[in-house]
């Protein structure tokens, strides 16, 4: 029996050591191999101050180094925090200074980077995978002069032992930092426990073998990584990275998944979308050479935003050999329920979106509840509050948001947990559908937003005295993010020293695509922003704005 | 105005708002260049500049990883 996530890699190892583990490139890393180069990691952190629970930081690109990353921390005893390569430095610092982040593990790509996070994080003291030529001290302004220990990739040892930790299931195994309402992100606790029941359900449910090669679209920063980067080594599978440049040419894509025979696919659906549409899938007719053959796809799992149904038919029509599955759960509970998706019958009409998001998992439980927290009739729409193990700790040092995200009731004579989502919900036929959000999340390509963050942002600015950030529903199936900003009386301030200013806060994905400086608000009888009534005016000018091109075209 | 500065003048201006020059080797399709809506973007600019259908198996990275690697396929079309 294993209980940890690092386990995963030992009994792989054992069974499987010359199956490649990850691939990425082209480029393989056997189990075997991985394990040696994950132990010689975690003797290294050990050896220079990792302990049991300390998180360390991976600050990497789509890369091998990654699964090493991920498993050698794990047996150095520690838990690893994905930082997203491309986030703004404001925001990757915070996530380093708030769960003190003394270890970053990189590579030479990001050095430019590394000075200005040393300079902005003071409890960072220990560099992995930088060069030894790289001077630290630079100049006046960009020196950092305390001691920093480092050590690049190519001289790390390897090694057939783990360091001698010793664990137990609720160890903190992970923490993923994901937007927050209030303007700062907040960081998902992961343990041993909850990653591992995870790997174990999923693997279960999506019957994976270690003849399976899961294509891995995520980053690391991202949740849904987590089946690739744990139920696939689970079962001794090969994961395939895919490196960020190919997820932007649906055609470069569709030849990795070709060349590679990935036989899992998970992703958000935007990905898909753009396989249908550009990733040379079928003759066209229209000049195209060559047609990439999917055949090897088994499985197509897609979850994180609703899916416009006419492009998943499409695309099922496509590969009529693998199932489609709509996977859900919130980062804070990994996954809970899937809905396989069946074939249209004949003559039946088609869905607006792929709606469903099925049955909740055998070993979890759930209550939908009205504002009030009351459980609903079946059919009536409520807030979906989930209990599985493999549900999160909670937030990083945040006890009163853990207060208000749980939800205790007696079950059974005992205390249980729930987690609320903040996902609306309403079971049809048995499987429950997803209608909206509770609050003011968006999804834009899967990515979690909160339009008040990025409001937060906005009045972070000086000059700026209120703000209103609101979704556009856009044509490819996902949403737009536009706001307007009212400024202090007096002031004058250029659109573009705005953007500027919150792109220094905000992810790229977070950015508004649309920013209107005003004079008045629209505003509710309360006196609030009427924020409704600005989407509609957004939603019904960005029409015109599309049949406008359309029609020049 | 040649191929090369035509496609850096609009990838600089357009596609990064002036946030960044490119130049013609620089990779961008790495990590912060451009994202998928901007790659949707610049193909459709060269389809509708250099007059020419951009089948969907051409967008490739070999063919639009360098402002460079742009040139050569469009110098390879008109052949």
């Amino acid at each position: 029996m294993i209980y940890l996530l690092s386990q995963i890699l030992d009994r792989s190892a054992s069974r499987f050591p010359d199956h490649d583990a990850f691939r990425c490139e082209g480029v393989g890393l056997t189990y075997a191999e991985l394990l040696q180069r994950a132990n010689g990691l975690a003797q290294w952190l050990v050896a220079h101050g990792v302990e049991r629970g300390d998180r360390v930081g991976i600050y990497l690109n789509k890369s091998l180094e990654s699964a090493i990353a991920v498993y050698g921390i794990w047996k150095a005893g520690g838990a690893y925090v994905p930082l997203d390569p491309n986030a703004p430095l404001a925001r990757t610092a915070y996530a380093i200074n708030h769960c003190e982040i003394r270890c970053l593990i990189t590579y030479k790509g990001r050095r430019s980077r590394i000075l200005d996070l040393l300079q902005a994080s003071p409890t960072l003291s220990c560099i992995v995978g930088l060069p030894d030529s790289f001077e630290l001290d630079q100049s006046v302004t960009r020196s950092v002069t305390r001691s920093v220990t480092r050590c690049d990739w190519t001289n790390l040892p390897l090694s057939d032992q783990a360091p001698n930790v010793r664990l137990m299931e609720q160890d903190l195994a992970y923490i993923m930092y994901t937007s927050g309402s209030t303007g700062t992100p907040k960081g998902i606790m992961h343990t041993h426990r909850s990653g591992l029941n995870y790997a174990q359900m999923a693997a279960d449910t999506y019957k994976l073998t270690h003849k399976d090669r899961l294509g891995n679209h995520s980053p690391l920063h991202f949740d849904m990584s987590t089946l690739d980067y744990f139920s696939g080594p689970l079962v001794g599978a090969t994961t395939v990275i895919i490196p960020s440049a190919y997820t932007k040419l649906p055609a470069s894509l569709s030849q990795l998944v070709q060349d590679e025979r990935m036989t899992i696919w998970y992703s958000v659906p935007f990905a898909l979308i753009q396989l249908l549409l550009r990733g040379a899938i079928e003759e066209n007719g229209e000049g195209e050479k060559e047609k990439r053959d999917l055949s090897s796809l088994r499985w197509v799992l897609f979850g994180g935003e609703p899916y416009p149904a006419k492009y998943m038919y499409g695309l099922m029509e496509k590969l009529p050999q693998a199932r489609f599955s709509n996977v859900y759960g919130p980062a804070e509970i990994n996954q809970c329920s899937y809905y396989h998706v069946p074939p249209l019958a004949d003559g039946e009409p088609m869905p607006d979106q792929v709606a469903p998001i099925g049955k909740i998992w055998a070993n979890a439980e759930e209550i939908v509840v009205d504002d009030d927290d009351r459980p609903v009739s079946v059919g009536e729409i409520g807030e979906l509050l989930v209990r599985t193990p493999t549900m999160m700790q909670g937030y990083w040092r945040q006890p009163a948001l853990n207060e208000r995200c749980f939800y205790r009731t007696e079950i059974a004579n005992q205390t249980a947990v729930f987690y609320r989502t903040g996902d609306l919900v309403q079971e049809i036929d048995g499987n429950y559908h997803f209608v909206g959000r509770k609050d003011r999340q968006v999804k834009i390509r899967g990515y979690r937003i909160e339009l008040d963050e990025i409001e937060a942002a906005l009045v972070a600015h000086e000059q700026v005295e209120e703000a209103a950030a609101y979704s556009v529903p856009s044509e490819v199936g996902s949403v737009r993010v536009e706001a307007a900003v009212i400024l202090k009386s007096e002031v004058t301030l250029a659109k573009e020293d705005l953007m500027a200013f919150i792109a220094d806060r905000l992810p790229s994905y977070a950015m508004p695509q649309q920013l209107e400086i005003v004079s008045v608000f629209p505003r509710t009888g309360t006196g609030k922003i009427d924020r409704r009534l600005l989407q509609k005016r957004a939603v019904d000018s960005y029409r015109v704005a599309i049949s406008e091109a359309y029609s020049v075209q | 105005m040649d191929n090369q500065e035509i496609l850096k003048k609009f990838i600089s201006e357009d596609l990064l708002n002036s946030r960044q020059r490119v130049e013609a080797d620089d990779d961008l399709l790495g990590e912060e260049i451009i994202d998928s809506m901007g790659v949707m973007r610049l193909v459709a600019f060269v389809e509708e500049t250099f007059s020419c259908k951009v089948p969907q198996s051409d967008i490739t990275i070999t063919n639009f990883r360098t402002i460079k690697a742009i040139d050569t396929y469009l110098a390879a079309r008109s052949l």
